[in-house]
């Protein structure tokens, strides 16, 4: 039971989540975030891998470039060298080596405009600026007077001799070049190698990590939709096999929360509908059988009463008393068979018509004054309200409440009945300051047979409810304000009609008929 | 003293009979054992009131009732029935009969309704060619069955006649109950009962020529 009730409420919290975020973040929306971030993921990768091989692309372009720059560098050095060879050996007098001095220097010049090009950023730098210069100053000397010298067969040492500085000058400035590019060549080279390594890594990584994330995502799909979809699917072949306390526990604010939510309500109302059968059932049972009974106990009843009646009043002293209590017993007898009656013709109503309320508490309240079975110090009638009903039936329900009340009050307590009015129909209320109702007995106070008191039969309530039925009211239970027990008998309303309003001055007219019959037979006799 | 008025009383149970006889022990009783005896003895002898029960093997109360209005309609007819079968007995009222009484009954009730429908079928039979009709035909409860349930309307009905017929008994024989015990075949006793449950004093019917009762 109390488990249920927690269910219940997860159920309603459900509900009020769903209410008030309006927006449910449904499976659906799930799904596709699931999907959207293993996408995201995906192309994260491919861009990081595009950019890293872009990277490396790049660095391989810096080092190439550094590679050739020092290339064309050592070239130049090299030709220059060849060429201070060869001007020695020329100085020295081997003419023969002209030739080669010429090559060397014509070399010499195509790579120094070579580096010219791939230096070209750099002319604004000093050692640019110094080899530029110095090499100028060496064509010069070389055309102009080495060559003069050469072929006019005199020896110029001092041009050699400086022409020979320029040269070392050059290649002090070309070593330094080279050194700088040897090491930017280097410093590329471990660019490259990390970058290179740095991508194997994360390639590495995210081909652990791709099947890793992969079915973390299906996972949460299978936690989000294929659990739900095997609690639903368990908790229906539950309940096909006829378990209907069975209930779903999924809480979640999604369209299976939603589902749980209604199957378990399905499974309430499949309960409440099956428990209501029973009780029609046994109502339909104890019927049959009351009816049968009745039938058969009517007879013997008679018979038995009459007797004691015509007996009892004829008898005296200790006869009449014994008499007086068989007597009670047997009316007792018959009262059972009467509400066992009643009970087993549920929903069949004489024809109701508006039935002043007030009056009939009152006419209620005095009878049972009157025949001494009000004890209570104090009985309050007020409020008016008229509903639709039988006044018959209706008697017999008040009687029953009130003198239920009664019983309950004591001779020292006191009894509220009001009478009012409302929408949904006219209300009676009898309240009483008596002990009040426990919970358990409020759950069984209405079934047949079911007494709180020495003396009952355990109809009165039964039949009352099925009479407040039949009428399209109920009988409910409270508590009073004193902390004793409160009836509520509802019916509903009398909405007049005008037609029937005047089908009842028709009545008042023609009721006497009989009895004025019966006076003139009287006088005639 | 004119013969004591014959009734027939008609019930398959032999207790209730005997019960319902033991009742109307001042008056000239016959007894049938079930429907099919009861229309055989109505439509030999004359009865001035047959009491039937409505369920019994032969023939039912109904057929009873059809019989004894064919053979002599001033004979008045009262149904006995259980609480299960009221509605039947509401429905023998429609078609003519002159009252119901509900099982288990008071003797009271039993003795006070005959007596009533002894005077009423004397009523009947001295102005055999009276309008007036019998109380189905255009007696209260007929029309109103739309607005007041015909039981109900019945009931009140009763009660109205039995006041009006104590109160006229009562007037006639000065407020001396024996003397309107004798009359309506009552106990003393029992006519006591009656007009105290119904609120009526012998006392204020008395005049100067009533005897002490």
């Amino acid at each position: 039971m109390r488990a249920r009730s927690s269910d219940e409420g997860g159920g309603v919290k459900v509900d009020h989540a769903t209410r008030a975020f309006g927006l449910r973040f449904t499976t659906g929306l799930r799904l596709l975030f699931a999907f959207s971030a293993l996408v995201c993921a995906f192309l994260a990768v491919l861009l990081f891998a595009t950019s890293r091989l872009r990277a490396t692309g790049r660095a391989l372009e810096d080092l190439r470039w550094h590679d050739e720059r020092l290339r064309v560098a050592i070239e130049l050095e090299s030709a220059l060298r060849d060429a201070i060879a060869h001007q020695a050996q020329i100085v020295g007098g081997d003419r023969q080596r002209l030739v080669d001095y010429r090559d060397a220097r014509e070399r010499g010049l195509e790579f120094q405009g070579k580096l010219r090009v791939h230096f070209e950023e750099e002319r604004g730098e000093a050692w640019a600026a110094d080899v530029e210069v110095f090499s100028n100053e060496l064509r010069k000397v070389l055309d102009d007077r080495i060559e003069k010298a050469l072929t006019s067969g005199v020896k110029d040492v001092d041009e050699g001799e400086r022409a020979h500085t320029l040269i070392m000058a050059i290649e002090d400035r070309l070593d330094d070049v080279c050194a700088r590019e040897q090491a930017a060549s280097t410093r590329h080279r471990t660019i490259v190698s990390d970058l290179q390594r740095s991508t194997l890594r994360w390639v590495l990584a995210f081909f652990v990590g791709a099947p890793v994330f992969a079915a973390a995502i299906g996972l949460y799909i299978r936690r989000s939709v294929a659990r739900p979809v095997a609690r639903l699917g368990e908790g229906a072949a539950r309940l096909a096999r006829g378990d209907l306390e069975t209930r779903i526990e999924i809480d979640s604010a999604d369209e299976f929360g939603a589902l749980a939510a209604q199957f378990n309500a399905m499974t309430e109302a499949l309960k409440t509908h099956q428990e209501k059968l029973v009780q029609s059932e046994k109502l339909a049972g104890v019927g049959r059988l009351a009816a049968g009974f009745a039938h058969e106990l009517n007879n013997p009843l008679s018979v038995i009463l009459g007797y004691i009646m015509i007996h009892r009043r004829k008898a005296d002293g200790r006869l009449a008393r014994d008499l007086a209590a068989v007597e009670q017993e047997a009316q007792r007898c018959r009262q059972i068979v009467r509400d066992l009656l009643e009970l087993s013709r549920p929903g069949r109503l004489p024809d109701a018509r508006p039935v002043d309320l007030r009056e009939l508490c009152d006419e209620v309240v005095t009878a049972l004054r009157e025949s001494n079975q009000l004890a209570p110090s104090r009985v309050v009638v007020e409020g008016a309200a008229k509903g639709l009903g039988s006044r018959d039936k209706l008697r017999q329900v008040v009687v029953n409440l009130v003198s239920n009340a009664a019983e309950a009050a004591g001779a020292a307590g006191s009894i509220e009945v009001r009478v009012s009015a409302s929408a949904r129909g006219a209300e009676v209320e009898v309240s009483d300051s008596g002990p009040g109702i426990s919970l358990a007995a409020r759950e069984r106070l209405f079934e047949p047979f079911f007494t709180t008191k020495d003396t009952g039969t355990g109809l009165g309530l039964a039949v009352s409810r099925a009479i407040a039925r039949a009428h399209g009211g109920d009988i409910a239970i409270g508590e009073s304000a004193s902390g004793g027990a409160r009836f509520t008998l509802s019916v509903p309303p009398a909405a007049v009609p005008l037609g029937r309003l005047a089908d009842r001055r028709d009545l008042a007219s023609a009721a006497p008929a009989s009895p004025q019959q019966a006076a003139a037979a009287v006088r005639s006799a | 003293m004119t013969m004591a008025p014959r009734i027939l009383v008609a019930d398959d149970k032999a207790n209730v009979v005997d019960l319902v006889a033991t009742i109307l022990e001042n008056y000239d009783v016959t007894r049938a054992a079930d429907g099919a005896q009861a229309i055989d003895l109505v439509s030999k002898q004359k009865f001035d009131v047959v009491l039937t029960d409505v369920r019994m093997p032969g023939a039912d109360g109904f057929e009873v009732l059809q019989a004894v209005k064919r053979s002599t309609p001033a004979t008045q007819v009262i149904v006995m029935t259980g609480f299960a079968t009221v509605p039947d007995a509401v429905m023998a009222v429609k078609q003519g009969a002159y009252d119901y009484i509900e099982k288990p009954f008071d003797p009271d009730d039993v003795a006070l309704a005959v007596a009533r429908a002894v005077e009423h079928g004397r009523h009947t039979v001295t102005q055999a060619d009276a309008r007036e009709k019998p109380q189905s035909e255009d007696g209260a409860p007929g029309k109103q069955t739309t607005a007041m349930p015909y039981r109900e309307a019945v009931e009140a009905a009763r009660d109205r006649a039995s006041r009006d017929y104590l109160v006229a008994l009562m007037r006639e024989f000065g407020g001396c109950v024996t003397w309107a015990a004798e009359r309506a075949g009552m106990e003393r006793e029992s006519l006591h009962r009656v007009l105290k449950r119904y609120g009526i004093h012998s006392e204020d019917f008395k005049t100067s020529t009533t005897p002490d009762a």
